[in-house]
This record gives structure tokens, sequence and C-alpha cells, in this order.
């Protein structure tokens, strides 16, 4: 393949292409089939990437477009980390909703989605990201507006709007400084290796401050964090689990692509700012998620409260933290990812998410009960899985930042525990009560078990062993790491 | 390469296999889960005994695993290793846990025979074994993390193993969140450590010997915070609350929790780290001053208490005090004895209280329904008594020479502390022997009977009785031979002394028995002499009643605290989030809509309205023309 890294992004396309044209010939099951297959063949090929080509740094830069614009896409640990989180949640999502029975255009947005992901996590230019991360909120929309649930429309609207308009200050903070580099050095390019403004002047700021409000809509940071508990409830369970798997990371990653290196002056100056925020995040959150009586807000809070500790770890600017917020990234992906695809399937069996709704399923369903305790544990960072790591390389890196920020982020590990384990009590633990639907949620199938053994499978694996993944961000670590 | 002997790896590898192919018998034949489990405990036995004889004869010893986690950059790098610490320490403590523990799973094997879930139990169970032995064998700080909240963990699964009872859930929860509250002065103990020393992967040995030259303000601060983190796991004032509640487990789970594994961890943290604790100016007396304020609390406490398990459940809490005490007190080698000791004991004493609930088909029971069961129970009863003697620190048990170690300090170092230990000693023996006159002797004899209580059978008598015969003979071969320190004194970085356990001596011996004499007379008198003394003060003084229902309303504050908390999610997550935040957000649709609506009504469509605008515009125009000019 001449052209490994546009497959990536073409791929998919192509197979959402194929997916609406071939639905209309009167196999209702065809349309599921080919997506899964696409996801599935481009799973396997990213994964194979690496073992194929013996690293995963790769580049591949084609035709200069107008205005300075290049079409470029390169590949290095950290891409290659959130590109395979992609194909494989895509892949997961599509079998985790493989009975409920929607039309093509579901597994085509998939599809879609995956696309535009791909490029947003491949692109070297400026602009391409900006098209790419922008393509990425169309299918979501659709996704939760078509096949949502009761108040889709709604969440879908503030999804779209609210995210949209952070992408504004996105879109206004690369203007700004494709315009400064060409006022430097009369060369208009959007080439995000060549872009560093150290300067730490007001207008530098204000870029930075312009950018980071975009991408802290997207992870998402306080005050911009209140589409995320709609949208996700609103979703279904394969959107959620591709808007908390991969979409908030963009963010994030936002921040480690073009905000640290481009700036790094600034952020090393606005750390105490931006790790304060994150932790204020991460207790916040758990807040939050304390007083939450849907078991999907419940999820989507704790999303917020995770993120923060990615950030934090991130924003402390040491190669433990920027290791440690990066794998979190990751981990919150299959940890939530799981969470949200089980919410789904007791959805799914009785149309209801409220903590008080169920009871016992512990005894009724009791996979069910084993997985989504161990996801718990997952995501309430308990040692020997994945949310640890990542949680305790972050706050150990803003402890050598920072240490005030890091005393205080300690204060929501202690919370984790305050609103995932009562919540798991109500559900799997507690007597169910009149009007329970407890006796609609039988057990996982074998469809069901496969797919969470492999999330928690790997939640374990990264939790017992965690330094290969860590290899994944060596570099971006050692790099930003002041 | 790995260069670790056999046994130690066995150590852990064993219960992991065990798990392993328990968890896949648990899904054909749940009924055979045990086996493995058992096979483990017995593997894991003799692993302990070889590596105590390898500690004693080769010394001690640091193994490295593997890498846990790496980062790298220029000028600076972050590691985690892992590795196994084998000293006198984790030798002791491996052949507590594995002697103690491995006899529980026995006893769990009759005990639990009738629960639907009994192969549920013992993967928990085993979980629960095995993270409490890679505690003890874990050669740093994160590693002893890793597993201190795997312990933690386990006990939450454990103590809310029958989820259908509210209160087994309630505990289960309070437990974990009192124990992470405790966690986090460890994390943070652990971040400060890792900050001072500029990398992760110092073992104990590396960091014991920077020891003096860390800044003093942070090695301050680092004790009191893994001291915080003791007080929760080995229950001590402040967050000692939840450990009385955790008996809502299946009783092996409260033998196992009280005798060999989670409270002990504390302690032995607190020995592990005394190398740094030693360091810290008033630590050591802090230490002492707290788990003196919790055996003297707790001991009080346990007198009033009528439940079998509750009455047991304070008696660790005082007894872990006293450990905390002799610790503070300088006593490490002391303390650790009293923890092996106490671990025979108490394990003895639970599983006892175990077959009264068994007999009388019941999860748990009341001295009230107890009574004169020394005839239709006289396996149970011998068992009891031999555990209930030691513990009260009689004369040759194996209690009476760990806890003279520990009065003898105290009385050495005078004033406060030997009232304290006085008073500890009274009331240990006060609280044991009103326990077992009213469950064995007992004025009211057993007075309902569906079907008389019976002995029970061999699986649980067996290994009650050799731990009864434990808590008899352990003190005597500790001591007499000086065994135990030699042992501990491998590898051990803090001072000789600090290990050094006294032998018999007459003045603490006179010291500790009259107290002892004074307390059981005490409650013979109470118990048997007047009957009715027991039920009388709580009917005429519900205060009374009420301030020890409350732990000197210690409880109430604690709840106070929780509703607190409660109270500000929701005010964060229900009112401030949905209406402030987000309210601001929704607003925005209407306001647009809304001055949209204003704007709209400026384009009336009527040609009369648009010429009074163009009026007024040329107007205003105009205006400003002439102001120019």
């Amino acid at each position: 393949m001449t052209a490994p890294l546009t497959l990536l992004w073409t791929a998919p396309l192509l197979g959402g292409f194929l997916t609406l044209l071939l639905a209309g010939g009167g196999a209702p099951r065809l349309p599921r089939r080919l997506a899964l297959f696409f996801a599935t063949a481009l799973f396997l090929y990213t994964a194979a990437m690496p073992l194929a080509s013996g690293s995963f740094n790769l580049a591949e830069s084609g035709l200069d477009l107008a205005f300075g614009i290049r079409y470029s896409l390169a590949l290095d640990g950290l891409s290659y980390a959130l590109v395979l989180l992609t194909a494989f949640l895509t892949m997961i999502s599509l079998l985790g909703s493989w009975k409920e029975g929607h039309s093509a255009g579901f597994w085509a947005s998939f599809l879609f989605l995956e696309s535009a992901l791909m490029g947003v996590f491949l692109a070297r230019d400026l602009f391409l990201f900006y098209i790419f991360w922008e393509a990425s909120l169309i299918p979501m929309f659709f996704i939760i507006g078509l096949w949502g649930s009761a108040n889709r429309r709604h969440a879908a609207v503030k999804f779209f709007l609210y995210t949209f308009g952070g992408s504004l200050f996105l879109l206004l903070g690369a203007l700004l400084l494709v315009n400064e580099r060409h006022a430097a050095t009369g060369l208009w390019s959007w080439d995000m290796s060549g872009l560093r403004l150290d300067g730490g002047g007001p207008l530098s700021v204000f870029i930075f401050i312009s950018m980071a409000i975009g991408f802290a809509v997207k992870i998402p940071v306080f005050p911009f964090h209140t589409w995320l508990p709609d949208a996700h409830t609103e979703a279904p369970a394969a959107g959620s689990v591709m808007l908390a798997g991969v979409m908030l990371k963009m963010g994030l990653y936002g921040f480690l692509r073009i905000l640290y290196p481009v700036f790094p002056g600034v952020g090393a100056r606005l750390l105490p700012w931006i790790g304060g925020l994150a932790a204020f995040n991460a207790i916040y959150g758990a807040f939050g998620a304390m007083a939450q009586t849907d078991l999907k807000r419940l999820i989507a809070y704790s999303s917020v409260a995770h993120l923060g500790f990615c950030l934090m770890g991130i924003a402390s600017l040491t190669p433990e933290g920027i290791a440690g917020g990066s794998l979190q990234m990751i981990n919150h992906g299959l940890t939530t990812g799981a969470l949200f695809l089980m919410v789904g399937f007791i959805y799914e069996r009785s149309h209801k998410r409220g903590l008080s709704d169920f009871g016992a399923l512990a005894r009724t369903a009791p996979a069910l009960g084993f997985f989504f305790g161990l996801a718990c544990l997952s995501s309430v960072g308990v040692p020997g899985m994945n949310g640890f790591v990542g949680e305790f390389m972050s706050l150990a890196g803003m402890m050598r930042a920072l240490p005030v920020v890091a005393m205080a982020a300690l204060l929501g590990v202690g919370l984790a525990p305050a609103y995932l384990l009562p919540a798991f009590g109500k559900v799997f633990w507690n007597d169910p009560g009149p009007g329970s639907c407890a006796s609609k949620v039988t057990d996982l199938d074998g469809r069901e078990r496969a797919i969470l053994w492999a999330l928690s499978g790997l939640m374990i694996v990264i939790g017992v062993y965690p330094r290969p993944w860590l290899d994944f961000f060596r570099a971006a670590a050692s790099r930003l790491s002041l | 390469m790995i260069h670790a002997p056999f046994s130690l790896l066995l150590v852990l590898i064993a219960p992991i296999l065990a798990i392993v192919a328990g968890g896949f018998l648990y899904t054909f034949r749940p009924r055979l889960v045990h086996w493995p489990m058992l096979a483990s405990c017995a593997v894991v036995f003799l692993a302990a005994l070889r590596l105590a004889y390898l500690v004693s004869t080769r010394g001690a010893m640091d193994v490295l695993l593997y890498r846990w986690a790496a980062t790298w950059s220029p000028g600076s790098s972050w590691l985690v290793d892992f590795g196994l610490r084998l000293d006198g320490l984790s030798a002791m403590m491996l052949l507590l846990i594995s002697t103690v523990g491995g006899l529980i799973h026995l006893y769990s094997v009759g005990y639990m025979e009738e629960d639907a879930s009994f192969g549920r139990f013992f993967l928990y169970f085993h979980f629960f074994y095995f993270s409490m032995l890679g505690l003890v064998v874990a050669d740093n700080y994160v590693q002893m993390y890793l597993f201190w909240e795997l312990v933690g963990t386990a006990s939450y699964l454990l103590i809310g193993f029958w989820y259908h009872k509210d209160t087994a859930r309630r505990a289960a929860l309070q437990a974990f969140l009192t124990n992470r509250v405790g966690d986090l002065g460890f994390l943070a103990a652990v971040f400060i450590l890792m900050a001072i020393v500029g990398r992760g992967d110092s073992n104990f040995t590396d960091l014991f010997q920077l020891g003096a030259s860390i800044n003093p303000t942070h090695l301050a601060l680092v004790g009191f915070l893994l001291f915080w983190a003791a007080t929760a796991k080995s229950a001590q004032f402040p967050l000692y609350f939840w450990l009385p509640d955790a008996m809502e487990g299946p009783t092996p789970v409260s033998a196992l929790m009280h005798a060999a594994t989670m409270v002990t961890a504390g302690i032995f943290l607190l020995a592990r780290s005394w190398p740094l604790i030693s360091l810290v100016d008033g630590l050591p007396q802090w230490v002492a001053a707290v788990g003196a304020l919790t055996a003297i609390g707790s001991a009080i406490v346990a007198v009033t208490k009528t439940d079998l398990k509750r009455i047991l459940a304070y008696s660790t809490v005082s007894h872990l005090g006293i450990m905390a005490m002799g610790i503070g007190l300088g006593k490490v080698g002391g303390a650790l004895f009293h923890l092996l000791t106490h671990g025979f004991f108490k394990a003895t004493l639970f599983l006892c209280a175990g077959n009264i609930a068994h007999a009388l088909h019941k999860p748990t029971a009341d001295v009230s329904e107890a009574g004169g069961l020394r005839k239709h129970m006289p396996v149970t009863f011998g068992a009891f008594t031999v555990a209930a003697l030691s513990l009260a620190g009689v004369f040759p048990f194996a209690g009476f020479f760990s806890k003279d170690a520990i009065i003898g300090a105290a009385l050495e170092r005078g004033g406060v502390m030997a009232v304290a230990g006085l008073l500890i000693a009274f009331l240990s023996a006060l609280y044991i022997f009103r326990m077992l006159f009213l469950v064995f002797w007992g004025p009211r004899s057993w007075q309902h009977p569906p079907e008389r209580p019976h002995e029970a059978g061999t699986v649980m008598a067996a290994p009650v009785s050799l731990l009864a015969a434990g808590a008899f003979a352990v003190g005597m071969f500790a001591v007499w031979g000086h065994r135990l320190t030699d042992l501990l004194l491998r590898g051990w970085a803090g001072s000789a002394e600090s290990l050094s356990i006294p032998g018999f001596e007459w003045p603490s011996f006179f010291a500790g028995t009259s107290m002892l004499l004074f307390g059981a007379g005490a409650a013979y008198f109470l118990t048997t002499a007047m009957p009715d003394w027991d039920p009388a003060w709580r009917a005429s003084r519900p205060w009374l009643a009420r301030l020890f229902e409350t732990d000197f309303y210690y409880k109430s504050f604690v709840s106070g605290v929780v509703d607190a908390v409660l109270a500000a999610s929701r005010a964060i997550g229900e009112i401030f989030d949905s209406r402030v935040v987000d309210g601001a957000v929704e607003g925005t649709g209407p306001a647009v809509r809304a001055l949209s609506a204003r704007f709209s009504a400026a384009i009336s469509g009527s040609l009369n309205d648009y010429l009074w605008w163009l009026a007024a515009g040329a107007a205003a125009l105009l205006g400003l023309a002439l102001r120019t000019l």
C-alpha cells in the first residue's frame, strides 16, 4: 500500500457510502454486515500496521492545495494510540448494537464518524485538521438526533450548536496563528510542525486561550460541559461509546498536538490555571455524578471527572504526567465504553435506565453484574486495573509540577467510589422495589459477553503491565515536558 | 532475569492460578471451587515455612520482578519497578497469614456449605488472601499501595457478600469509602516520596537509606500521612468505625479480616515504615496516644455490646490500639508479636462465634440468645476458653507474653501511658470474661430450642482446635526462644533495640495479672452474681445506653459529615449545575429568539413606520452634520 494513512480515513468513508448504496436491495441484514466488515478489517489493518513496518511512525504528504493548505498526514505513537482506539471502539460499537434493528443510515454513520476521527488524529495540517474536526460533528449529530431516546432532538441540536460554537474559537485561533506566521516569515502555511510562537506576548496568550476554549468544549472542561450529559443520555449506546470513548479525546489531543507544541512558553505560564481547572473538573464531575439518578447521566458526569484527570496529567508538563494523562484517554475509552455499552444492554431489555428502576441484577444477571462491577472498579481507579495507572501517573506528574493542585485533586480520587459504588449497589445489589424492571433484564448472551471480555481483558492487561502501552506516548512525553 | 527463590514466587503464583482455575470451575462446577483454593493454601503455607527458614539462614533479599511503568525524557527518568521483598518482617507476616488464613479457608468449607453462593465466596475469599500476601511481600510503596487497595476491594465484596441484606450493603460501602479516605493519605505520602526521590523506583532498602537526609518537614508529612492511612485499615480513631459494622459479612470473612488480613495491614505498614516514622519528632508519641485512646474507648464500648461478633469487633479495635501503642512506644517487636498472637486468638474467637451462630442457624447471635452452651458445644467451649484466656493475658497463654511486652513498655514510660496500659488490661479481661460467662454459663440457659444446638462438624471443629492450640502456644515458642526477634532482625532497617521482646518480668506480670483478675472478677460479678444488672442499666439510663450505642456520639458526628457531603453533591449536581451553568446555556436559545422577536417587531411591513424611521435617521444625520460644522 503506497498511501496507508490515506486509506485509514478513505476506507471507512467508502464503506459508509457502500453501506448506504447497497441498502436498497431489500436485504435488511446487509448494511450492518457490511459496516462490521469494514470496521473489523480496518481495525485489523490498524493493529497490523506497526507489526508490518516495525514502527508506528509514518508520514505521508501529498499535494499542496490553495493558500498554503497542504494535504499532509502523519502517524506517531500518540496518533497511533488514538487511531487504534477509534478503530477498536467503532468495531465494538457496531457489534454492541447488532440487534437493535437500525436502518442502513445508522451503520453508515458510524463509518463516516470513524473516517472523520481518523482524519483528526492523522492530519498534520491545521486546516485539514479543522475540516475533519468539524466533519465529525455531522454523523454524531444524526446518530443522536435520529436514533437517540425520547429527548433526542433537543440533545442533538444542543450538542451540535455548542460544539460548533466552540469550534469557532478554534478557527479564530487558527486564523490568527497562520496570519501571525505570515507576518513573521512571509509564508502562508498551515503546517503544524512548523508553527511555533515562543514569545509570550498578549497575542499568543489570546490565541492560546481562544483555541483552548475550542478544545475545552470538547473535553469538556467546566463550565463548558453541560452539553455532555444531555448528549450522552439521549444518544444510543453505541453513540455514547464513540462520544465518550473517542470524541472527548479530540480536545485533549488538540492540547497535545497543537497547543503545547506551538505555545510552549504560554503553556508553561498557564500551567497553574489549566492544572487547577482540570483538578476542579475532577472534583466537580464527581459531585455532579453523586447527585444523578439516571445511570447514563451518572456515567456522563464521571467522564467529566475522568477527563479532568487526563487534562491535569497533560497540563503538568512532566513526562509521567503527560504519559499518564494520555494513557488515561485510552483507559477511559475502554472503561467508560464498557459501562455505556452495558447500560445500553440494560436499556435494550427494559427501556429504563434510572438507578431505582432495577435491583438485585447481580442475582438475576450474574454475568452482567460481574462485568459491570469490574468496569466500575476500573473507573474507580482500583489498582491492578487500567484506571489506576493513568490516574496515578497524572497525579504523580502534577505533584512534581504543582503539589497544591495534585493534593486538591486527591479529593476527586476519594469521591470516585462515592458515586460509582452506590450506583452499582442500587442496580445490582438492592432489593428490587415496586414497579421495578429488574425481571426484564436477562443475562448477557454470547455476543455481549465476547465484547465485554475483550474490553475487560484490556483493562486488566493495561493495569497489570502498563509499560508497553505507555511507550505510545513516550515521544510526546519527552518532547512536551518542561 | 529473576533470581528469586521459587517458594517466594509461589506465594503469589499459587493463589493466582487457584483463582483462575476457580473461575473456570465456577462456570460449570461451582461446588468444587474450594479445591484449588485449599491446594493453594497448602502450597503457600509450605512456601512460607521454607521462606522463614531461608530468611533466618541467608538473610533478607530484594527481587526485581518487572518494570511496571516508565517514562523517559532527557534529564529525568520516572519509573516504577515491581519486586518482592523477603525479610524477617514479611516472613513473619507470611507465616501468620498462611497459617491462620489457611485454617479459616478450611473452616469455611463447612461454614458455607449450605450457602447458595458457595463458589463465589471462595473466589472472593481467596482473592482477599492473595491481596494480603502481595501486600506483605511488596518491595516498594507503590506496589504496597496497589495491594493495599486490592485488600480494600476484596473486603468490599466480602462484607457485601450477602447483599440482599440492607445492612451488609451499607457496611460494605462504608468500609470501602472509609478506607479510601485513609488511602488518600497513603497515596499522598507515595507522591511526596516520589517527588523527593525524584524517581519512582526506590525500593524500601534504598529509601530507608535516604531516611535521615530527607528534609524533616517532608519526612514528617510523609510519616503522618502514612499513619493516617494506617488508622483506616487498622481501625484506629478517627477512622475505626467501619470495622464493627464490617461483621455483616459471613463469619469466616470477619475471622480472616480481624486476624490475618486487612486490619493487620495498617500495623504492618507502621512496622515497615518504622525506619521513617522513628525519625519524625513527635510522631511515635502521637501514634502511641492515638493507639491508647482507641484501645481504651473501644474496650469500654465492647463491654456494653450484646452481639457476639460486635463484642469481638470492638475488641479487635482495642487490640489494634494496643499494637499501635506498642509501636508508638518504640516496641515494634512487641507490637508484631501481639499481632501474631492476636491473629490466633481472635481467629479462634470469631470462628467459635461462627460455630454458635451456625448452631443457632443465624448469621450472627446475641448474648441473650446464647447461654449455657458449654454442655452442648464442648469443643467450641474449650477453644473459646483458651482463646479468651489468651486474649485476657493469662499466664502462660500466648496473649500474656505479647501483651506483657507492651504493658511493660507502658509502665516503663510511666505517666498516662502506664495508666492506659493497666486500664486496657482491666477492660480486656472484663469484656471477654463477660462474654465467656454469658455465652457458655449464663443465667439464661438456652431457651427456645427449635432443635438442640449441636457441636460443629469436624471440618469446622478441627481448624478451630488448631487455632486454639496456637492461641495457647505461639507466645511461648516465640518468646522463650527469642526466635521471633531473631527472625525480625533479618533485613531490619530500624534499630535492633526496637525489636527486642522482653522475657518474663515480675513487675509487669504482677501489674497485668492483677488488673486481669479485677476484670475477670468484675465480669463474674456483673453477669453471674447480678444477672439483671445489664438489662437494668440500659432500661433505667437510656442516655447512657445511647452514649455507648453511638460510640460516645462519634458515630453521629460521622453521619453528619456524610450528610454534608451528600448535600453538597445535591447542591452542585442538581441545583448549581443544571440551573446556573446549564441554565445559562439553555438560556441562549430563548434569548436569541427574544432578540430576533424584538428586531422583527421593527419590520412591521407598514410604509408609515418605515417613513418615520427614515425621518428619524435623516434627522440624526442632519444633527451629526450640523455638529461637525
